[in-house]
């Protein structure tokens, strides 16, 4: 009985992973498993009777006739070290060591040590991986930065050369051309900046240019500018702003600027009537810093709510899908949300579908630290347009009412901006007014709606004489639908 | 020649309407839907086009589901082969799989933007509509 369990231990101890290894207290070994032997290409007879140290070198040492692990590797739990094979090669192995006193009264060690070549094999593999994921992130930016340099070059010179026929040409049709040339250049240039600005954020070396500035001489300056973009494309403009706010902050003026200005695009590019406004109010005053609130509202086609958990995710807009739906390479929120966050605020999107979205973020900046800059000079202020937000929205579902008081106001006044924008030859905002008009009659019969599609194509072709009669043709069939009644096109 | 462009592209557009205009009488759409509406009036008033150059990436629709509508509704009007409208895709995707999603929809030619003139042409004369 006894022996058949001594046989069944044996029979364990040959066949478990580790190698198993018994040895006095002078380090004597007196027993060693089979996967010893497999492992270091010893026999048993080589084996019983040597030093354990010459397993596991410099890993133990005899003190006073003791065996001790070395100093390196006192109170460790898991002991990382390496196996000899007889022929002198080596693999790592972790250990463990336990002892005891046996019914005689000797001391005897068990050490168990299992093979980590694997182990360790992967390890070095992951961060070897790591290191080539590193460099090829690396050489990604530097190869960014530097095609996006280069990219600017031709861009320069285009621009440069077309601003220069732009002075000397006075053929109008001609410097139409050389004008759409120059359009285009604005729009690459941007389209450069952004991944430029992107490919730093990314890489962190981005930084923040604080300087004292005037925050009101900064907004009237974005406000003409804004006002600008807007009625470009025939939109109302509006801002709104908090009287609380000091004027002689600290920031990044530029940058400031970008923000704003990303928003606002944003708005104009996907309102195609109504207004685009800017509010901003001051959240709250800590010590020497303002925390400010700014919304950039607009009228135009909304978000859904997919569409807002994607937003601030970079290239979103460029993602599986073929169809163009934003337009741009889907840069400017994210880079938006990183100078917002590097700015210590927060920015969010609103809105629903076909109502209109919001967007807003919060930033903070530092007080100048002057006496003036702390005064209330009620001049600074006085720019600030009157008009509040709010009085004007709801405005947007009426005009679409196809009939309604004011979408006959809406239609008559963009009949007017139709013929003039015709007249004075510039056909990019005739389109934008005709898409309007289009959207204003929607509610109206299948005919009109297809001369008024008529009417859309001819403009988009400048053709001024088909333009003109197709007009005339959808004014008659308003008049028809709607009754002449105090309403006159 | 009738000819339909649908391109979102201001600046595209009119190069394109510039050279086309030589050819036929153009219309112009902006975005896939709309180009599918102008395509059905065409052929309710009895104009069908002879040709449209039709970009990809648009909004509202884009230039694939609008190639399909435009083929399924000549299958629905029985219309034959030879008077099924030439479609050219003109656009800024020209990796292998767009072109062969393309094909695969119907499209006739395949033009990759920036659109040489020079090609646009040989395509044109190849079509037979020049």
């Amino acid at each position: 009985m006894r022996n058949d369990q001594n046989e069944l231990y044996y029979f364990v101890l040959n066949h478990v992973q580790e190698c198993v290894i018994r040895y006095d207290v002078q380090g004597c070994i007196s027993y060693c498993n089979d996967r010893v032997f497999e492992l270091t290409g010893y026999t048993e007879k080589e084996l019983i009777g040597s030093y354990v140290g010459e397993l596991f070198k410099n890993t133990f040492e005899i003190i006073d006739g003791h065996i001790q692990l070395v100093k390196m590797y006192e109170n460790m739990e898991n002991i990382e070290t390496d196996l000899y094979r007889k022929n002198m090669t080596c693999f790592p192995v972790e250990i463990n060591i336990a002892s005891t006193v046996c019914s005689y009264g000797e001391e005897v060690y068990v050490c168990t040590a299992v093979d980590m070549t694997r182990y360790k094999e992967s390890i070095r593999k992951v961060e070897e991986t790591k290191i080539q994921m590193q460099e090829s992130m690396k050489a990604r930016d530097a190869f960014v930065a530097n095609v996006t340099h280069e990219l600017r070059t031709p861009v320069n010179g285009i621009k440069g050369h077309a601003e220069l026929l732009m002075e000397q040409e006075e053929d109008f049709q001609k410097s139409s051309y050389v004008r759409m040339i120059l359009d285009c250049c604005t729009t690459m240039e941007g389209i450069i900046n952004n991944i430029l600005d992107f490919s730093k954020l990314e890489a962190g070396k981005f930084q923040l240019d604080e300087k004292p500035f005037s925050f009101y001489a900064l907004m009237s300056k974005l406000e003409k500018m804004f006002t600008m973009l807007t009625v470009r494309k025939g939109l109302r403009f509006m801002m709104n702003m908090a009287q609380e706010i000091p004027d002689a902050l600290i920031g990044d003026e530029l940058r400031l600027t970008q923000i704003l200005n990303n928003l606002v695009s944003n708005a104009v590019k996907f309102t195609e009537q109504g207004y685009v406004g800017v509010e901003i109010t001051l959240n709250q005053r800590i010590d020497d810093e303002v925390e400010l609130f700014i919304m950039v509202v607009d009228t135009g086609i909304g978000l859904s709510p997919e569409d807002k958990d994607k937003l601030f995710k970079s290239f979103s807009q460029v993602d599986a899908s073929i169809t163009r739906k934003y337009g741009g390479t889907g840069l400017g929120l994210s880079i938006t949300k990183e100078l917002v966050n590097m700015m210590r605020g927060k920015v969010w999107a609103d809105g629903e579908k076909g109502k209109g979205s919001s967007f807003s973020f919060t930033v903070r900046l530092k007080l100048q630290d002057t006496p003036e800059a702390n005064s209330n000079d009620a001049n600074l202020r006085a720019w600030m347009t009157t008009n509040k937000l709010n009085k004007i929205a709801g405005e947007q579902d009426l005009m679409y009412e196809f009939g309604s008081d004011i979408n006959k106001r809406e239609l008559k006044k963009y009949f007017e901006k139709l013929s003039i924008s015709m007249d004075m030859d510039s056909w990019q905002k005739a389109e934008n007014f005709a898409t309007t008009l289009k959207q204003l009659m929607k509610g109206g019969s299948k005919e009109l709606q297809r001369a008024v599609f008529k009417m859309e194509m001819a403009i988009r072709k400048s053709d001024c004489d088909k333009a003109k009669d197709n007009i005339a043709k959808v004014k008659e069939m308003l008049l028809s639908q709607l009754g002449k009644e105090g309403f006159e096109i | 020649m009738r000819i339909l462009i649908a391109e979102d592209d201001f600046a595209s557009r009119r190069v394109i309407l510039k050279f086309l205009s030589v050819y036929g009488e153009c219309d112009v759409t902006v975005d896939g839907m709309e180009a599918i509406d102008a395509f059905q009036m065409a052929l309710d008033e009895n104009e069908p086009y002879d040709l449209i150059c039709l970009d990809i990436m648009m909004p509202i629709m884009d230039g694939y589901q609008s190639l399909k509508n435009i083929r399924e509704i000549e299958e629905e009007r029985n219309i034959p082969e030879d008077k099924k409208v030439k479609v050219i895709m003109t656009t800024a995707l020209n990796e292998e799989k767009n072109v062969k999603k393309a094909y695969e929809l119907g499209c006739t030619d395949y033009l990759a933007k920036p659109i040489d003139m020079d090609k646009l042409k040989e395509i044109l004369v190849k079509l037979g509509l020049i």
